[in-house]
């Protein structure tokens, strides 16, 4: 009976008007920057949190995470027109969509990752409902020796998923968790790396670096490269596809659902592992699987299904536990600790309306999207016709306007132009950024339990390991990194990336 | 062979973790460490500062001795994306929001391929009654909309 007055309270927070209303603009703005290349959710979060300061906890969250599975819908649309994904989690949507598109396809190709996408969200916000719970229940017994380990563990995730050298990659964590360490300590009152600067006494804002590393150094590298981008629409076709087309995509879809639902909540996982992890399967079972590559309908709506469902699962180690799975849900935890919410077990005792609202808004908003995206996806084409030269004026201006509207101080942004170049300067030595974000969310978080940890065993350090939970975290995360650096793994892990 | 190793990534990027490492380690050599009961403030940076070093060492090693990803050239004239923002930040605080807009928006399409003027100007007059309808009417920021006289 619990599960009922849980899924009612959700629903009343939910369904009232002004939280459709910012449902309804979170799922428009994420169909919006996943139609469109050269615009991800982490920027388009960052530069709107400032916004959000003045909502409602729960109105502000419904309103990102719509940004964020709304995305997931919009970046099929680029990857099957455009060859392009609009998301780097619809990288592999392009293979078979693109080519479906070549055949007259397109519309059948855009309707099954509609209606993938739709299953698969609402299947993995009940999974959310089911479950999360339970995991709230374990994570509150968990001490800072283990919180420690556990965020340990999430870094090194986050650290195996990233494309290319994994050294490199372990040193943009530490770097952002050293960028972390930047403002006053919190223990002592003393002020660290600020150089006198005031407005560094405090940290640096994430909104600022998010901005500078994701959203400023983007348009550079995006100018530097010069724009090809041919839009392949002669032809839409009917957008629903035929009956025997659902016969053929229906065991995907439920595979991409299942799949995408459980990477989501890994350490580390999200949208992106799905969406690989889903497609690999496909053309692993595929009774004929030269058929993949070729337009393959199976190869759309696998991993379209799964990389719905891995964004909106990957809420919940950020709700349960209070550790975000990649960098999407580290700004998520911002703009839950600007709203004076400590993500963790507790949210969902301290903040009912807010956890359950959340999970409730899902369906709300896979049913928007589904409307946004079938009966709508004309505008979306005709959007993706806007060449880029207009586009990024435009998202340079409401970067600019969101960093200033932190704290009207100017100076913010120069700060966010210089992480801009840095950001350029890591692209160039071949450095992701996605890491660097994760260490500086987590950075304080890991110094303050690490002081805890020490304190509770007097500075022996070995508790890390003697205790049973925080050891088998810590054993996890080196057996990841082992495999991982394993020569034969390597080598596929390249080949994965590649494709 | 060091010209060589010099076109490459990884000699770059793990000279770039190394000099942040020892940067962070010299700029933070007077805060006090503590011990590892009671953590001073310069412990944690002290620790990830040695590790970044490390890490830094083993890519720069990497990139002096195995073959990789090259450095490619780049182009100075997208930066400009970056003046634009400089000067919108003087912009806005002395002469308010739109001409902030304006000065962005035309030094920011400069950074592009094509510059042509009447797609500029148009977009300059779309964005500033945007954002003042959205930030200013609708979301009720008050940013200064001009300037003060």
């Amino acid at each position: 009976m619990d599960a009922l007055s849980h899924l009612v309270l959700g629903m009343t927070v939910a369904l009232t008007p002004m939280n459709i209303a910012y449902c309804f603009v979170g799922c428009l703005l994420g169909t919006l920057i996943g139609v469109l290349p050269g615009l991800g959710p982490v920027p388009t979060i960052a530069m709107l949190l400032p916004l959000t300061f003045n909502l409602p906890p729960e109105t502000s969250l419904i309103m990102l995470a719509g940004i964020y599975y709304g995305a997931q819908y919009g970046g099929s649309v680029s990857a099957i027109l455009v060859n392009l994904p609009g998301e780097s989690t619809s990288v592999v949507t392009c293979i078979d969509g693109y080519q479906m598109a070549r055949q007259g396809r397109a519309g059948p190709a855009l309707g099954i990752s509609a209606i993938g996408s739709f299953f698969a969200g609402c299947v993995a916000a009940l999974v959310m409902f089911l479950f999360a719970p339970l995991l709230s229940k374990v994570a509150l017994s968990v001490g800072p020796t283990d919180y420690f380990s556990m965020m340990v563990l999430g870094l090194i995730s986050a650290v195996v998923l990233a494309s290319g050298s994994l050294l490199k990659a372990v040193g943009m964590v530490i770097l952002g968790v050293l960028l972390g360490t930047v403002g006053t300590d919190l223990n002592t009152g003393m002020r660290r790396f600020t150089f006198d600067i005031l407005s560094l006494s405090d940290g640096i804002d994430f909104v600022i670096i998010a901005v500078g590393l994701f959203a400023f150094a983007e348009i550079l590298a995006n100018l530097a490269q010069g724009e090809k981008r041919e839009v392949f629409t002669s032809r839409l076709g009917r957008v629903l596809p035929s009956r025997d087309d659902i016969r053929q995509a229906a065991g995907a879809i439920v595979r991409g659902t299942f799949l995408g639902s459980l990477l989501g909540v890994l350490p580390g996982g999200g949208a992106l592992l799905a969406s690989f992890a889903s497609y690999t399967v496909e053309k692993k079972i595929a009774r004929d699987p030269s058929r993949f590559g070729r337009g393959a309908i199976e190869g759309v709506a696998a991993p379209e299904s799964a990389n719905n469902a891995g964004a909106q699962t990957s809420m919940v180690p950020l709700l349960t536990l209070g550790i975000p799975p990649n960098a999407v849900m580290a700004l998520m935890l911002g703009a839950l600790t600007i709203q004076g919410i400590t993500p963790g077990p507790q949210v969902m005792n301290s903040d009912p309306r807010l956890f359950w609202g959340l999970i409730a808004s899902l369906w709300i908003g896979n049913i928007i999207l589904v409307i946004l995206n079938l009966p709508l996806i004309g505008i979306w084409i005709r959007l993706l016709r806007v060449p880029y030269r207009m586009l990024f004026p435009a998202i340079l201006l409401f970067c600019c306007i969101g960093v200033y509207s932190i704290n009207h101080e100017p100076n913010d942004l120069l700060f966010a132009a210089v992480f801009g170049a840095v950001g350029y300067g890591f692209a160039k030595v071949g450095c992701e950024p996605a890491p660097l974000l994760l260490g500086f969310i987590l950075g304080p978080l890991m110094e303050e339990n690490l002081r805890r940890a020490l304190l509770l065993s007097r500075g022996d350090a070995a508790i890390f390991i003697t205790e049973p939970l925080s050891a088998a975290l810590l054993a996890a995360a080196l057996i990841l990194l082992v495999v991982v650096a394993a020569p034969s793994v390597r080598r596929r892990r390249e080949a994965a990336f590649q494709e | 062979m060091l010209q060589r190793a010099f076109r490459r990534q990884d000699t770059w990027a793990g000279l770039m973790f190394l000099g942040v490492g020892i940067a962070a380690l010299w700029i933070g050599r007077d805060y006090p460490t503590g011990t590892a009961t009671s953590m001073g403030p310069g412990f944690f940076p002290d620790l990830l500062s040695f590790l970044l070093c490390g890490i830094g060492a083993l890519v720069t090693l990497r990139g002096l001795i195995a073959d990789g990803e090259k450095i490619t050239g780049t182009a100075l004239r997208p930066f400009l994306v970056l003046v634009a923002v400089a000067l919108f930040a003087l912009a806005v605080t002395s002469g308010g929001l739109v001409p902030a807009i304006v000065v962005l928006t035309v030094v920011g399409a400069c950074a592009g391929h094509e510059f042509r003027l009447h797609e500029v100007a148009a977009l300059t007059l779309a964005l500033a009654v945007f954002s003042v309808a959205v930030f200013d009417w609708a979301l009720g920021m008050h940013l200064p909309l001009w300037p003060a006289w």
